[in-house]
């Protein structure tokens, strides 16, 4: 693909040449961009053998993070709500910045009439009193990145002595979940993971996790045997919820928790995209202050999907019109009809592009897994639903009327069936 | 006797306007009539009610208006208003405090009058706004606590604190945003305001807008050279962090003395200014007047009025000045100046001026001010630098309007050739 970052004026006369944000480089059209992550550094204390991330050290400096503070409200358009993202590298690393970040951001867009939650995804192991207090007064929500049980976790997340990195996170997560149950732990499952996965939810479930986002990563990885294994691991987490269910407690685990609400709601939710909504409303600045369309694209070889920068002029519409496309290149092939519809939404386009050189395309296993989490997610609803669970009902049928909950299932499962 | 002879002027008067075929009033009923007609902010003077009003004084009247129970009695008079041609209609009050020469005492009793008056009032916004060289911190978090406190009215308000500050500590600004108070750096040497970016500025600017606030600049302009115009703007908005920068004529600052005929004939370049500064794209995004100005109106709906005033420095209340430009939310301007013009129509009165009847903005400008009085006010050779200067202003505002338009379509363009090429 040809680079089409334009870069207008600049020849032209510009009076005000050496200002702090470029109104040329905000996008016109599309859905408003209301969720930004940001790329505080690419530098991380941790090794993982997965990471997506080309690894140097260069950190974002505060102006450019303010720089895209503003520019993602001007982008934002009449979006009221806006969500960043801190992620890395390991954000903690800039804890000084983020001291700077957040309130800056907090009192800058009130000012405008918007609302801003800040976010981060963290391996958990540079925490202290202090970061916990900051979390506590800005309202900072975060994932915490575990594998689970210390065989799976330490399998691929480690330092770059080797060592392992549960034992540190294990010491850290009580202060962590004591500021915020809700934390979810997300999990990246790949093939020589896979085996651990049901001990890994019972090890999470002890340590107090309530929230949980199992991912299947890296499908080139993966084979039919170890395919199989997660739907067996998969249909085990699926038991000990229903049975967490009926004791009256809820948990949340990705996957059951989005199937069940879009079946709640009818079904088939192709129509409204990719889920994460990369490219379109949300984009990553990473350290230099380019715009991509998330944070999996930020490597020097994709420097094709570069969509602009918050320093300079122009905006690739071109790329950005890529991620309108897919959703109409899906609602109009065979994942239309599939029966994973309800859960699937095309996967992560990030992912697709690494797999298939298409960000539409899924891996063939890729479908392969979804299709089987799927069947274990509809039978987690179905049987809740049979039985009536009253905390399942409470979260996704909040106001149960039993015809509409039949007609809305049944014209799912007719829907699905042709 | 005295009935005898009120009977008597009755009765000639109702055989004046048998024979006449017109209603005859007397100067105080003329006076009252006015007062009633500015009260309720529907038709307007015409040309020779307006000069016989200033050729009886009624100016000078006006003009001594203090806050006293006229005013108050006028406010919850306009804001008792229910119903207007049929359709419910709110009253928003833009209320200027030029406290330069004003203790804060004084700031203070002011709010509350005109608060107390104006319960019924749908949103009020208060422009505190503090002459030159002055940072009364203190003054600003008393008058914005009263304002927000129990003791302060009971609507919408916002709050708007103009001047030329020195920075101001970190607790007086987390006070700020918590109170969405809005600042409103000034800039305008014609004014007795600084006329450049020079040391303080620059440290409040950047102080300021690195702790979180949005600082806007509000340039009074006043026959400065456009470069040094550009090299003010291009500074400010590197400061203040894309805060938004808003040019208008000096003589538009409440500060400035109403009666100034000089000051208006020196704004005769003001249009070209504006001009060239928007059409460049890439400033033109950051200049919020007038287009700020029309977006604010525009987020209130068809049915609202609004009510302008301004207490100076002696305590006085007089009308102030407002843009009455509208445009059509969902609308689009062509090159076609006929229907850009029907575009950009307001919802509100049109003037009974003979001379507004046959111009061609009539539809747009909107006339009078609800409340200014600015015909009735001022002499009648200044009515003509009035319409000039608005006419000038919706010329400009017609042209950006197709400058952004441009602007989009070559976006949107842009857009649609990516979706094809995708």
């Amino acid at each position: 693909m040809v680079n089409i970052l334009e870069k207008p004026h600049k020849e032209k006369f510009n009076p005000v040449a050496n200002r702090m944000i470029n109104p040329n480089s905000l996008p016109i059209g599309g859905v408003q961009i209301s969720s930004l992550d940001l790329d505080l550094t690419v530098d991380c204390n941790l090794d993982c053998d997965y990471c997506f991330k080309e690894k140097y050290k260069k950190h974002m400096p505060l102006e450019t993070t303010r720089q895209a503070v503003v520019w993602l409200i001007m982008a934002s358009g009449d979006a009221k709500k806006l969500t960043v993202a801190l992620i890395g590298g390991e954000p903690m690393l800039r804890f000084k910045l983020i001291k700077e970040l957040v309130p800056f951001a907090k009192r800058r867009v009130q000012q405008h009439g918007k609302n801003i939650h800040f976010t981060m995804t963290t391996n958990g192991t540079v925490i202290n009193n202090e970061i916990l207090m900051f979390w506590k007064k800005w309202g900072m929500g975060f994932h915490t990145s575990i594998d689970g049980c210390p065989e799976a976790h330490d399998y691929h997340r480690h330092f770059p002595d080797g060592k392992g990195s549960s034992d540190l996170l294990a010491r850290n997560l009580p202060r962590i979940l004591s500021i915020r149950p809700k934390t979810t732990a997300r999990a990246t499952v790949l093939a020589d993971t896979v085996k651990y996965l049901s001990e890994s939810f019972e090890y999470l479930l002890k340590l107090g996790y309530r929230s949980f986002a199992f991912v299947p990563s890296v499908y080139s990885l993966w084979d039919q045997p170890s395919v199989n294994e997660l739907e067996g691991q998969f249909r085990a987490i699926m038991i000990r919820t229903i049975q967490l269910y009926r004791q009256g407690q809820y948990i949340s685990v990705k996957y059951f928790d989005e199937g069940c609400q879009r079946l709640a709601k009818g079904g088939a939710s192709m129509a409204d995209g990719p889920s994460c909504g990369a490219g379109r409303g949300m984009v990553l600045v990473d350290v230099n202050g380019d715009i991509w369309p998330c944070h999996r694209w930020n490597k020097q070889s994709q420097s094709d999907w570069k969509l602009g920068s918050v320093w300079e002029n122009g905006f690739n519409y071109r790329v950005r019109n890529m991620f309108f496309t897919a959703i109409y290149k899906k609602q109009t092939s065979p994942c239309r009809s599939c029966s994973a519809n309800f859960l699937c939404r095309g996967g992560c386009p990030a992912q697709n592009l690494e797999d298939t050189g298409c960000i539409w395309k899924q891996h063939p296993l890729g479908c392969e897994i979804t299709k089987r989490i799927a069947i274990v997610v509809r039978e987690f609803h179905d049987t809740l639903l049979t039985e009536k669970n009253t905390v399942f009902m409470q979260h996704y049928y909040p106001e149960p009327d039993e015809k509409e909950i039949g007609k809305t299932y049944k014209s799912v499962k007719m829907e699905t069936a042709l | 006797m005295k009935n005898d002879l009120a009977k008597m002027n009755e009765t000639l008067r109702k055989r004046l306007e048998k024979k006449l075929k017109l209603p005859v009033v007397t100067i105080e009923e003329r006076k009252i009539a006015v007062l009633e007609k500015f009260a309720k902010g529907v038709e307007f003077l015409d040309a020779s009610e307006a000069v016989a009003l200033v050729d009886s004084g009624f100016e000078n009247e006006m003009s001594e208006l203090t806050l006293t129970s006229d005013i108050k009695q006028r406010i919850t008079s306009l804001s008792n208003r229910t119903s207007y041609r049929g359709k419910v209609r709110r009253l928003n009050l833009t209320l200027y405090l030029c406290s330069c020469h004003l203790s804060g005492n004084a700031v203070l009793e002011a709010i509350r009058r005109i608060g107390s008056a104006a319960n019924n009032l749908s949103k009020i916004q208060i422009i505190v706004d503090f002459g030159p060289g002055l940072s009364p911190w203190d003054k600003i978090v008393e008058v914005v606590q009263v304002l927000r406190g129990v003791d302060g009215p009971k609507i919408p308000k916002q709050v708007i604190v103009g001047g030329s500050f020195s920075c101001p500590s970190e607790a007086t600004m987390d006070f700020l945003v918590q109170q969405d108070v809005i600042l409103r750096y000034v800039l305008g040497a014609a004014l007795g305001y600084s006329g450049n970016l020079g040391k303080q500025e620059k440290e409040f600017l950047k102080t300021t807008s690195n702790y979180g606030l949005r600082v806007p600049i509000l340039f009074y302009w006043a026959g400065e050279d456009l470069l040094i115009v550009k090299e003010i703007l291009e500074e400010a908005l590197r400061l203040n962090r894309a805060s938004g920068i808003s040019i208008l004529p000096a003589f538009l600052s409440p500060h400035c003395d109403p009666e100034d005929l000089d000051g208006r004939i020196k704004a005769d370049g003001f249009d070209s200014v504006v001009s060239y500064l928007y059409s460049d794209s890439s400033l033109s995004e950051f200049l919020d007047e007038p287009l700020i100005d029309i977006e604010e109106r525009l987020s209130d709906s068809d049915h609202v009025d609004r009510l302008c005033a301004v207490i100076d420095g002696r305590g006085q209340i007089r009308p102030f000045r407002i843009f009455p430009f509208a445009i059509q939310r969902n609308g689009d301007v062509t090159y076609d100046s006929k229907k850009s013009l029907e575009l950009l129509s307001h919802p509100a009165r049109v003037p009974m001026w003979s001379r507004c009847k046959r111009c061609v903005w009539k539809s747009v400008c909107g006339g009078i001010d609800t409340f200014s009085g600015v015909h009735g006010r001022y002499h009648k050779g200044l009515f003509d630098i009035w319409c000039q200067y608005r006419q000038t202003y919706l010329r400009q505002i017609l042209r950006e309007c197709l400058i952004i338009r441009e602007h989009l379509g070559n976006q949107r363009d842009s857009i649609e050739n990516g979706q094809s090429n995708g």
